[in-house]
């Protein structure tokens, strides 16, 4: 007896595995495309993209989505749409250069409707395998849990490559920040640490060690990192920042830098040499080109009143600081710079430039553009803007571009992805988007980066920070890491 | 009679729950409003990444239902009763009085906290060391029962721990030595177990933090899943004692304990008076409390009955709870003569600011949402995301009109169990902006918020900043004018009790 319900139990299991959601037969077509969550409708994607997961917003009992690629066709039940990996890789394969058809099927008090189809496009353009970013939640001036992660853009698979809780005690933690890779390398990379166990760490092909590059001269340690494309060197400004707060203003607070200034560090000789150190200029945010012989930065002219630093005044006049674009020849042979020289005089506009990011073609310069000040990530009118170097003429770039902060953004190693952070959807929180730009500038509607499950995004209370694409994981682990920050840091 | 007699502790227990309900009515509540369960996937996965994370879980989860204060006093009655239970068993103990011995120190973890309620950062704390203490005796309990054959006791032991620590942190690894200190009672391969069992306390969590775990420094693996009693630089052992006259008071029952009546007698003297005296009886706190919880009611009548009820100097937080009951039910005049001012520091061992505490409401009930939506990102980044501070987001975001932050906050809140009609009621003024101006909340705020802005930082002297923020006000409309006549008359009387400390 006992073993008949037990070959009948695994009957109907055997029967449950094998029954495939079926795309009702009978249905309404409703005229509007279905409300998902991520806002996946009209994107471009690179072909090796992890699948699109999003979840059905509409209320109904249940949802069928059907994908489909000429003679491919993927069907997925339930309200949350989780493609099988393999599958998808199959769909996405077979749509290169051409598009996925994605059709809603919703259940509501028995009655199927169907939405309009939507599609998806894909390129045939790959991008990076990995992206990093820092997790920290919303914060002002606190902190407490912060990580550097790393996620594999061809599946869900993330991990942790620095952890400050392994180093942080009661008594004191750390602030870790600004990771940076040279050329999309992950044996090559650098982070900082501030306060408890504070220094830069800097890995290069396997050797890590910690650096305190603080001198006399420099405002701070290094903080806006940008390494040489080809030398063991990196570019850093410094600067000396404070925050304030909008008692009204939604953007709440404010990050000013009182002072700025560049420096150059050299990882073999533990060396630091000033590139930018001029009175009343605002120096940050350095950027190299390509090829490794301009330094790109943004700079904003900003005269005290007084003789001496006055952070009450650059309070007060925060809204008069705007940064312009600017670059300096470098010979890599003498590793000197020449003179600076205006890129884009955004101040001129009225609007203020940051964050400059050359293509890996050199062609390219794309940029945060704000009304006013230096951490577009707090400024909900920020957005990207692109110029191209041959004709200059900067522009938003719509097809990017919300009505809420865009933020921190880099290239994809063939130049053709960018990613970005964005708080679009609340206002609050910044998740990483990633946006397709062709080989004439032309960009498509960017993707939020897809989650195992789509409503991981609206649930989770950490932002996204700094994303930076990698051609292959970080290997150190997160305690390798952690001994070493609390090493002592090299002079 | 021996049913009687049995039942007699549950009955003192049953006691001490009630009395525990009843003057702690505010501090309970107040400590779910500090706490936050999810019914999330992820949530569970938040807190599963430390060793001790279902511990935790498991805590929040219980400490929500402080929200009927009697409900959560009750479940607590149930878990004390199932330890001593547990106890008995696992010890074999002949009198079931001793076992009230360690439920008076989980007492003690409750009712020491005070101000802790505000700043502590493990979740779930309220529940931590009863479902702790639960797990551990419940291991040692299995360990007893297991047949000495095969080698059965020991090889349960490593098992024990790896999946003991990860799920319960430190409570895993003690119920791990219990089982050592068993092995000399029970007379089972006495050494051989007790090294087997130090070894699992010593690798497993050097295993997990190489391993499996990213989130706790190696100098605190084996005291995951207890409470940090510090402030800075300073720790505070003292809080520690009932934790570790818990430890101490189980441990020793493996121990066959002389059946003396003298003895029994001493021991339940002494606990009796432990809790007598250490309980945290300070008027001052469980007035603001309450005070708090009133203002959370609208019920400002009561705000007013509460801090006359004082005896002694107040803390500023009571004179500005009180000022805004005052200003609320239009009591601007002379009234505000008929109470005491001061500036009483709370009874803390720690600096109190009232930024973590009450600031952040008063700072949107007088028209300033922006910092108090800047505070409770703050506390939440520090302190951990609460009931409280998603409540208060979400007022300033609605009060900001920024409603698609709103809506997050408000998705966020309908995953708890008790809050999720709070949050729909205010859901509906994101589609219906006109409610507002009805809210008892809301309606009187809404003539408080102010169009000049001003780029500055509290430096978390609240008081002053009120203060400053409030006299430069453009007094556009009836009630900024008067809000501003209140306080320069309050202060010009008063100047002398606005230092924070």
């Amino acid at each position: 007896m006992k073993q008949r319900v037990l070959l009948l139990l695994i009957a109907i299991l055997s029967l449950m595995a094998c029954q495939q959601t079926q795309v009702p037969a009978n249905y309404q077509q409703v005229k509007k495309e279905a409300p998902i969550y991520p806002d996946y409708a009209g994107v471009t994607i690179p072909v090796n993209i992890a699948p699109l997961n999003f979840e059905l917003l509409a209320p109904a009992d249940e949802a069928v989505t059907r994908f489909t690629v000429k003679d491919h066709e993927l069907v997925c039940g339930g309200l949350k749409v989780r493609p099988d990996l393999d599958e998808w890789k199959e769909l996405t394969a077979a749509a290169i250069g051409d598009s996925i058809s994605v059709e809603v099927f919703a259940e509501k008090d028995g009655q199927w409707v169907r939405f309009n189809p939507y599609y998806i496009y894909v390129s045939p353009d790959s991008i990076d395998s990995y992206l990093s970013y820092r997790m920290i939640s919303p914060s002002y001036v606190s902190y407490e849990e912060l990580t550097i992660n790393q996620r594999c853009l061809e599946n869900f698979d993330e991990q942790v490559i620095v952890d400050n809780m392994l180093c942080s005690t009661e008594a004191g933690g750390q602030c870790i920040n600004c990771h940076n890779y040279q050329q999309w390398n992950p044996e090559r990379m650098q982070f900082h640490a501030r306060h408890a166990h504070g220094g830069t760490v800097i890995v290069y092909d396997g050797q890590a060690e910690k650096v305190d590059m603080m001198n006399d001269t420099m405002l701070s340690p290094g903080v806006y990192p940008a390494w040489h494309p080809q030398l063991k060197l990196i570019a850093y400004s410094t600067n000396k920042t404070l925050q304030t707060f909008h008692t009204v203003d939604r953007n709440k607070i404010e990050v000013i830098d009182a002072e700025s200034d560049l420096v150059l560090y050299d990882i073999d000789h533990h060396q630091v040499t000033t590139i930018e150190q001029q009175p009343n200029e605002l120096e940050t945010f350095p950027c190299w080109s390509p090829d490794g012989r301009w330094l790109y930065f943004s700079s904003a002219h900003f005269e005290y009143a007084s003789d001496s630093v006055d952070l009450a005044e650059i309070t007060l006049r925060a809204q008069d600081v705007k940064y312009n674009l600017y670059r300096k020849p470098f010979n890599p042979e003498t590793r000197q710079f020449g003179p600076r020289e205006l890129v884009l005089a955004a101040d001129s506009m009225g609007l203020s430039a940051t964050l400059p990011r050359l293509s890996p073609d050199g062609r390219w310069l794309l940029f945060s553009m704000g009304q006013w000040g230096t951490f577009h990530i707090w400024h909900r009118d920020a957005d990207l803007w692109l110029m191209d170097l041959s004709t200059p003429a900067p522009h938003p770039i719509e097809e990017l571009n919300s009505p809420l902060a865009e933020g921190y953004h880099s290239w994809s190693s063939n130049g053709r992805w960018i990613v970005f952070s964005s708080r679009r959807n609340d206002g609050v929180f910044t998740r990483p988007f990633i946006g397709h730009i062709d080989s004439e500038g032309h960009a498509s509607k960017p993707f939020e980066l897809p989650t195992k499950d789509p409503d991981r995004h609206r649930q989770l209370m950490k932002s996204y920070n700094v994303p930076e694409l990698m051609r292959g994981p970080v290997t150190m682990t997160p305690q390798q890491m952690a001994d070493i920050l609390k090493g002592e840091a090299k002079k | 009679m021996q049913t009687a007699k049995r039942l007699f502790p549950y009955a003192c227990l049953l006691a001490v729950a009630v009395i525990l309900a009843i003057t702690e009515v505010d501090v309970l509540y107040t400590a779910q409003e500090q706490n936050l369960f999810l019914h999330t996937p992820l949530f569970f996965e938040q807190q599963m990444v430390k060793a001790g994370g279902l511990l935790t879980w498991a805590g929040c989860y219980f400490t929500q239902f402080f929200y009927y204060p009697m409900l959560g006093v009750g479940i607590l009655y149930l878990l004390w009763a199932l330890l001593m239970w547990l106890l008995q068993r696992t010890f074999r103990l002949s009198d079931q009085w001793l076992t009230l011995v360690p439920i008076a120190c989980l007492l003690l973890t409750i009712v020491t906290l005070g101000y802790w309620v505000y700043y502590l950062k493990l979740q779930g704390a309220l529940f931590d060391a009863t479902l702790g203490t639960i797990i551990a005796v419940t291991l040692t309990w299995v360990y007893r029962l297991l047949p000495a054959k095969y080698y059965l006791r020991t090889l349960y032991i490593p098992l024990a721990t790896c999946v003991a620590y990860p799920l319960f942190g430190f409570y895993g690894l003690w119920a791990t030595a219990l089982m050592a200190l068993m092995a000399w009672r029970i007379d089972s391969r006495r050494l051989t177990d007790s090294l087997v069992a130090l070894l699992a306390i010593i690798a497993v969590p050097l295993f997990c933090y190489h391993f499996i775990y990213h989130q706790t420094n190696i100098v605190n693996i084996y005291w995951t899943a207890l409470p940090v009693f510090s402030y800075g630089d300073h720790r505070f052992f003292a809080y520690y004692l009932p934790y570790i006259a818990l430890v101490g008071s189980i441990s020793i029952m493996v121990c066959p304990l002389p059946d003396k009546r003298w003895l029994r007698t001493t021991v339940l003297a002494v606990t009796c008076v432990a809790v007598g005296v250490f309980w945290y009886k300070d008027g001052n706190f469980h007035r603001e409390v309450a005070m708090s919880r009133s203002i959370d009611k609208q019920d400002w009548g009561q705000v007013l009955r509460t801090v006359q009820s004082a005896k002694g100097v107040p803390t500023r937080a009571m004179c500005l709870m009180r000022n805004l009951a005052l200003f609320r039910t239009g009591q601007v005049g002379d009234e505000m003569d008929l109470y005491v001012n001061g500036s009483a520091l709370p009874n803390a061992p720690f600096p109190v600011r009232m930024i973590h505490t009450f600031g952040k409401r008063l700072y949107m009930e007088y028209g300033i949402p922006n910092y108090c939506y800047r505070w409770c990102i703050e506390d939440g980044v520090e302190y951990g995301w609460t009931v409280e501070r998603l409540k208060l987001l979400i007022l300033c975001s609605i009060l900001n009109s920024e409603f698609i932050a709103a809506q997050r906050y408000i998705n966020t809140l309908k995953k708890t169990d008790f809050h999720d009609s709070w949050a729909r009621h205010y859901e509906s003024m994101l589609y219906h902006p006109q409610l507002m101006a009805n809210d008892p909340a809301l309606k009187p705020i809404l003539p408080l918020l102010r169009d000049d802005n001003f780029l500055t930082s509290d430096q978390s002297q609240y008081e002053h900043f009120m203060i400053e923020h409030i006299l430069s006000s453009p007094c556009s409309t009836r009630e900024q004018q008067a809000l501003t006549r209140f306080t320069t008359r309050y202060y010009q009387r008063n100047r002398s009790k606005i230092i924070e400390p």
